[in-house]
């Protein structure tokens, strides 16, 4: 095998040109491909086809009115909106919304249809008009008929009359992120023009929280990423002490992502906010590999003088731990592939393309590339392996007490694992400044709810005027309306009371549903009869007139609270539903929940399954099962480990924290691998000092390079001012250097216990000549 | 109506004012005369019937219909009057909708409740609003009068293998849904084949065609069939005209809201 190898790498480096010319070739074709590369911002490619939450979504989308809003709110400084300045603003900044781009329909205090009763009038009517201003007492009228009206306060106006809402609905068209993107432009410029000392404006909605997510994650990509992808290329030249090695970094890292990204767009994979981490997975395994071959060549260069030998001895010492590393996560990217999630089988697909990529160019164009340049001194190499024998010695020396001290501070780590609770705020993913927390906050705190609901009732009988339909759903409003984290329902039996109210001269005794189904029709012929532009009953009935759409508007939640409220929807529909079918509670915020709930499922079950699938690898190729099995303890340790940390720091899992498994698990098992199979390599039955010592200066200073390198680029990642990446990037580096320590601190003692049994007394200390002790 | 000022404003501004202003003023005028033309060969029908089917259709949901019978009657002011009985739904049955119709002026209108018996006049300043959930509004559904709007001749152009008149209208009442309205005439009888409608973002998002056009009392000419699809949601109702009569002697007390009951 040894000699087959010597034999390869000889031919290949006698030929490195046509292999740096056929790498470039290989790579710009197809890299090409990015080109055609498509980012999507389409909910439903987070989704199975037939996801039952994006189904029940879709249905209520296509049945009712489609809803993409954002919602603006107006505060008077004063305390007051209800003046004639306040009002005319309102008016005029209403008027001004349904020119935006995408625009379908804008909802005010200016433009909601107040339902009057006359003598033999019913008008459904706006009350503020640009035309005629209010005077003050007129103003001061409507305030006390605005927050009388249920549809307005807590929805268009704060019941303190301080804060006035308009909700915007926006087009399909609107949620592209070049929509986005335009829309928010257009609307910033305008809340810029009405916002003054006497006004204050605040916005939020899906659009509003979409768009800031993709400012946020463009802001770290340029950034953040950037600035952790320079610490990661300069810490790998300083630890080197080689430029060259940096650049071979640096290249392979490009040509993968090239290969990966570009070959995947060939397949006609999209990449979503979760497959966006493809190339930072693949720039950790590019860091590591190179470290091992670029090492490898290093300690080779102080027997070989020639460049080309000392290269191909790394090869050939590092070629089989570098297949099993990439066999290994492979494994897991496999694994990710399987699940049910979309983005993450794509995030797979992405990954195990850039994995083979990266293995063939580690074992073809980085040698190759290497072999021009000299890399690094003489002395920085003694002073290496100084530090590796003196770590060697200190870990040996006391293996029982490092063991038990890391196991008593791990079991600390595991207590608080429970802490954590699969669970997304989306407007917390942004840090406590950030004026999309801030504006949501205000709005939450003094108007109405960030976030809506969505369920479809159905009438049995095939019609919502159904007397009993009606009261049923009336009953289901009303009993959503004492639910924690309800700020307010709309349903269309809210509709026919008030305008039954109307029809009998607005006598509030009479604000109840119509008694037979005829009148009910009647009603709603006379509201349909009524409506001004871009309403219509089809934002809560469906057009064949046999379901109705109830609107849920929710406080800023937890997505854990938003499933225990669906939890207890469902359990009164269980106990109540007669005339109604009900569909399931939906809406952005909750299709968003149900993701991360299905993601952090999909990827916990597929890394433990890589995990196990890799001790089994590991067992062949050790030709141990002991082994196998104990290699367990390295690669899952280290993810439990800071998982508990995180439970005390933080707790919340999302669906960025949730992909840290992905993201470490490569380098967690190339550190186990290494060192497992160099310690296997260098073990002498007797000798558990001498084994460590020996493989810690073979394989222990690019495992710590890697480790340092990386840990300090995710740490970056930590001032990230939208919490998704902050977490990610705390989480990351935690793994990575736990990982180290357990390989350090925890492995050695099991692995003495376990393959050199009872025979090994413990070291004596600082002892003056290795090798000297047993 | 500022949007539609500022439009123009904005189109008239700068150096190319003085070179333009002719050529608008024309395109106006032979704008307004078409359209004068257009009202002035449908005059005189005095009265008519008709029985409209309305069927809605949402893309994977199906249809729905509504049926409605339809009386109308010439006034020799600026507007005209229509008295629509409601067949279906079902539910709706026996229910009367009447409508006395001005050119700039909010249209009066009623609607007949027979569950009570009362009669309810409606606020029409909302005309814009969707017509049963169609995607007609009733701003669509209302007789064509010179004075709702400023006219522009835009070009010519064939649609339906007919040479038409593209003539864009502004309206001029208040309350509207639509910052324009391009309308195709066909040169030979400037019966309208087509209409574009652009809401107040400028967007054009509904498309109106009349098809089936029947000769009536060799003067005047009737679309069976009016389509409108919306660019938007996909959706799209239309509306078929059957039993269509001339002259059948509607009496104008049938058209008084005390009568309705």
């Amino acid at each position: 095998m040894t000699s087959r190898l010597a034999r390869f790498y000889d031919r290949l480096l006698s030929y490195r040109i046509v292999v740096l010319i056929a790498t470039v070739l290989v790579t710009v074709l197809i890299g090409s491909g990015m080109g055609k590369l498509a980012f999507s911002n389409d909910y439903r490619d987070f989704f199975p086809a037939d996801d039952e939450n994006l189904l029940a979504f879709e249905q209520v989308q296509d049945t009712f009115v489609r809803t993409n809003n954002v919602f603006v709110a107006v505060r008077a400084n004063d305390g007051n909106i209800f003046t004639p300045d306040g009002l005319t603003r309102l008016a005029g900044l209403t008027n001004a919304l349904w020119s935006l781009p995408h625009v379908e329909r804008v909802e005010s205090l200016a433009n909601h249809q107040f339902i009057n009763a006359g003598q033999d009038t019913i008008a459904v009517t706006d009350m503020v008009t640009l035309e005629n201003a209010m005077t003050a007492q007129q103003a001061a009228q409507f305030r006390q008929m605005s927050l009388a009206e249920v549809s307005v306060n807590g929805l268009l106006a704060s019941d303190n009359a301080a804060m006035a809402g308009i909700n915007i609905l926006i087009s399909d068209a609107g949620v592209t992120e070049l929509g986005k993107a335009e829309f928010m432009a257009a609307l910033t410029r305008l809340l810029a023009e009405i916002a003054g000392d006497d006004f204050t404006t605040h916005m939020t909605g899906s659009i509003v929280i979409d768009h800031g997510f993709d400012v946020a994650a463009q802001g770290d990509l340029e950034v953040l990423y950037a600035g952790m992808y320079l610490l990661v290329l300069i810490l790998a030249g300083v630890l080197t002490r080689s430029v060259a090695a940096t650049f071979g970094v640096l290249l392979l890292m490009t040509c993968s992502w090239m290969i990966a990204l570009g070959g995947a767009a060939y397949l006609g994979v999209k990449l979503t906010a979760i497959s966006v981490a493809a190339p930072t997975v693949l720039m950790t395994l590019s860091v590591a590999q190179a470290m091992h071959i670029v090492f490898g060549v290093q300690k080779a260069g102080r027997q070989f003088t020639d460049r080309r030998a000392a290269v191909a001895s790394s090869m050939v010492r590092n070629t089989v731990p570098l297949c099993l590393v990439a066999a290994s996560t492979g494994i897991g990217f496999l694994a990710i592939m399987w699940s049910e999630v979309p983005p993450l089988r794509d995030l797979g697909m992405i990954l195990t393309f850039g994995l083979i990529a990266l293995l063939v160019l580690s074992l073809t164009f980085l040698p190759a590339f290497l072999s021009f340049f000299s890399l690094g001194s003489a002395r920085h190499m003694r002073r290496v392996d100084r530090q590796m024998i003196g770590l060697g010695r200190f870990v040996a020396g006391r293996t029982t007490a490092l063991a038990v001290g890391f196991g008593a501070l791990s079991l600390c780590a595991l207590a608080a694992l429970p802490l954590n609770r699969i669970n997304d705020n989306f407007i917390e993913y942004f840090s406590a400044g950030h004026i999309i927390r801030t504006d949501a906050m205000a709005i939450n705190a003094d108007l109405t709810g960030v976030h809506h609901a969505y369920i479809r009732a159905d009438a049995i009988s095939g019609s919502v005027f159904d007397p009993g339909f009606l009261a049923e759903l009336d009953e289901f409003g009303a009993w959503l309306e004492t639910q924690p984290n309800v700020r307010h329902v709309t349903t269309y039996a809210d509709t026919l009371k008030r305008l039954n109210m109307a029809l009998n001269a607005d006598d509030a005794a009479a604000y109840a549903l119509p008694d037979t189904r005829t009148q009910a029709v009647e009603l709603n012929l006379l509201h349909e009869l009524s409506l001004p532009f871009g309403q219509s009953t089809e934002s809560m009935l469906s057009f064949d007139r046999d379901a109705a759409k109830v609107t849920i508007v929710l406080d800023n939640l937890d997505s854990s609270d938003l499933l225990i409220l669906e939890d207890a929807i469902q359990g009164w529909i269980d106990t109540n539903a007669s005339t109604v079918a009900y569909g399931r509670p939906t809406g952005p915020m909750s299709m968003f929940a149900h993701i991360g709930q299905s993601n952090a499922r999909a990827l916990l079950w597929s890394t433990l399954l890589a995990f196990a699938a890799v001790s089994v690898l590991l067992m062949i190729a050790l030709r141990s099962v002991k082994l196998g099995l104990i290699s367990l303890i390295p690669n899952t340790l280290p993810a439990l480990l800071a998982f508990g940390i995180w439970g005390m720091m933080d707790g919340q899992v999302g669906l960025a924290v949730s992909i840290v498994t992905v993201m470490t698990f490569g380098i967690v098992v190339d550190d186990t691998v290494f060192l497992m199979t160099r310690f296997r390599e260098h073990m002498r039955p007797g000798d558990f000092r001498g084994t460590l010592i020996r493989t810690l200066r073979d394989t222990g200073r690019p495992v710590i390079n890697t480790t340092i390198i990386l840990v300090a680029g995710f740490s970056l990642l930590a001032f990230s001012s939208f919490r998704l990446n902050e977490g990610l990037g705390i989480l990351t580096a935690l793994v990575m250097a736990l990982a180290l320590a357990c390989d350090l601190l925890l492995l050695p003692a099991v692995l003495r216990r376990a393959l050199f049994g009872a025979d090994t007394r413990p070291a004596p200390r600082a002892p003056a000549v290795p090798h000297a002790a047993e | 109506m500022t949007y539609n000022r500022r439009t123009m404003l904005g189109l008239m501004g700068g150096t190319t004012l003085t070179a333009m202003l002719p050529t608008m003023a024309c395109a106006q005028e032979r704008g307004l005369d078409l359209s004068q033309q257009r009202y002035d060969r449908d005059r005189g029908w005095r009265d008519s019937v008709s029985v409209a089917t309305m069927t809605l259709m949402v893309p994977g949901r199906g249809e729905s219909v509504r049926q409605m019978s339809i009386s109308a009657l010439e006034t020799d002011g600026d507007g005209d009057m229509s008295l629509t009985e409601f067949d279906l739904p079902r539910d709706l049955d026996g229910t009367k909708f009447l409508s006395h119709s001005f050119a700039v002026q909010p249209d009066d209108q009623w609607l007949y409740l027979p569950s009570s018996g009362q009669v309810r006049r409606i606020s029409s300043r909302n005309k814009s609003g969707a017509f049963l959930g169609s995607e007609f509004t009733y701003e669509d559904l209302t007789s064509f009068k010179v004075g709702k709007y400023t006219y522009e001749y835009a070009r010519e152009e064939a649609f339906a293998d007919q040479p038409c008149h593209v003539i864009r209208q502004v309206p001029v009442y208040d309350h509207t849904g639509y910052s324009a309205v391009n309308v195709w005439l066909d040169t030979e009888h400037l019966r309208p084949l087509k209409a574009e409608f652009t809401n107040r973002a400028g967007v054009h998002f509904k498309t109106l065609t009349f098809t089936d056009y029947t000769l009536y009392q060799g003067q005047f000419w009737r679309a069976h069939t009016a389509a409108m699809a919306n660019l938007t949601n996909g959706r799209e109702t239309t509306m078929r005209f059957d039993q269509i009569a001339f002259g059948v002697g509607l009496d104008p007390s049938q058209f008084s809201p005390t009568r309705l009951g």
